[in-house]
């Protein structure tokens, strides 16, 4: 019985704040119909013209402190913020997610979509198009074609240089030459012509 | 390979003479050069004949005189124009080499033409002596202070790219 007492209590109190609630609507509902209709009689309807401007002032200063309210609901809000997110934080700090991933059978989900419908559903002809307009597939190709020559070239002189070498080399040794040749052209300056 | 480490195998041959067997080679090349320059100027030559009221199109029959002296005429021109200008010939270019004299100057027309004279009359046998030279130079570079560098262009930077953004587009 003692146990009860609090629930009790809470279901007692909610039960007549319901009940309030109810019986103040229904009331603020019939007060209105009666007084449009009070204030459509002829004798009212003159002296409701005499209370309109007092009417107007309290309905702007009405406005004023609505405006007041909001403000000072948002700058609330705004403050609380950070609290909210510390609490959300902790919140999802606290949740086991790799004990729940672990209980999620991914490859199972995964053999449920449809691949094969979702690429029939891509336009791929207009894709690859799209991509290759953006690339500059000549530039790319000349480029690449450019460094493949002259990788090419390159190497070919380099062979010839050691052939030069060889050459030398053996040459020098038949003629018992200690000195290495004097292959520098000193203050070589090229100027083109014209 | 990088254009930067390109740039500095270049740099380091720059301006040393080349040995006998790139010279060969080179010199090979401008043989083939030269034959397919003739080549071209007598098809070239039997097309035009032929466009002017020709009745077949067949290749001159030239006489023993032409066919003498076209081939070494036609190489002569070829080096002296050649050499006088970039210094390199087809064959010179791809291999990287330039003709200069021994100071590193151009070669002026004189000296092309007396050195393009030898090496198309003893051009394999002059050659030769780079071989032995202690500066590999041949038999005509002796004899007219001339030289055969390395002068490797590196490869051209590509040009600078301007790239317009559309206006609204992602920035």
């Amino acid at each position: 019985m003692a146990a009860m007492a609090p629930d009790a209590a809470f279901g007692a109190a909610r039960m007549l704040q319901r009940a309030t609630f109810t019986v103040l609507g229904r009331a603020a509902r019939v007060s209105g119909a009666v007084a449009e209709a009070l204030l459509d009689t002829p004798p009212l309807r003159g002296s409701l013209a005499r209370i309109e401007t007092p009417v107007a002032a309290v309905a702007a200063r009405g406005v004023a402190l609505r405006h007041d309210d909001e403000e000072h609901l948002k700058a609330f809000l705004v403050s609380i913020e950070p609290l909210v997110s510390t609490v959300l934080q902790f919140v999802v700090d606290l949740l086991p997610i790799e004990a729940i991933l672990d209980r999620v059978d991914v490859d199972a989900i995964v053999r449920r979509v449809d691949v094969d419908a979702l690429v029939q559903r891509i336009d791929l002809p207009r894709i690859v198009t799209e991509v290759l307009e953006k690339v500059e597939l000549g530039d790319l190709i000349a480029d690449s074609t450019t460094n493949i020559a002259t990788d090419a070239r390159d190497a070919v002189r380099v062979q010839a240089i050691r052939a030069d070498s060889g050459v030398a080399g053996v040459v020098d040794r038949i003629l018992r030459r200690r000195k290495p040749r004097n292959l520098v052209v000193p203050g070589y300056h090229w100027t083109p012509a014209l | 390979m990088s254009a930067s480490s390109r740039r500095a195998r270049a740099d380091a041959v720059r301006g040393r003479r080349a040995g006998v067997a790139t010279r060969y080679v080179a010199a090979g090349v401008d043989f083939l050069v030269v034959g397919a320059l003739l080549f071209g100027a007598l098809v070239g030559f039997t097309a035009v004949r032929y466009l002017f009221g020709g009745e077949t199109f067949e290749l001159p029959r030239s006489g023993a005189v032409f066919d003498a002296a076209a081939f070494p005429v036609l190489a002569v021109v070829y080096l002296v124009a050649a050499w006088t200008t970039s210094g390199r010939t087809v064959g010179s270019a791809l291999f990287g080499l330039r003709v200069v004299r021994d100071t590193g100057a151009r070669v002026g027309l004189v000296r092309a033409t007396g050195r393009a004279l030898i090496c198309v009359t003893f051009g394999v046998l002059s050659l030769a002596w780079a071989g032995v030279s202690t500066r590999n130079a041949a038999a005509h570079d002796l004899l007219l202070r001339t030289s055969v560098v390395h002068d490797w262009t590196a490869a051209r930077s590509p040009a600078p790219v301007s790239v317009v953004i559309p206006e609204g587009g992602p920035v």
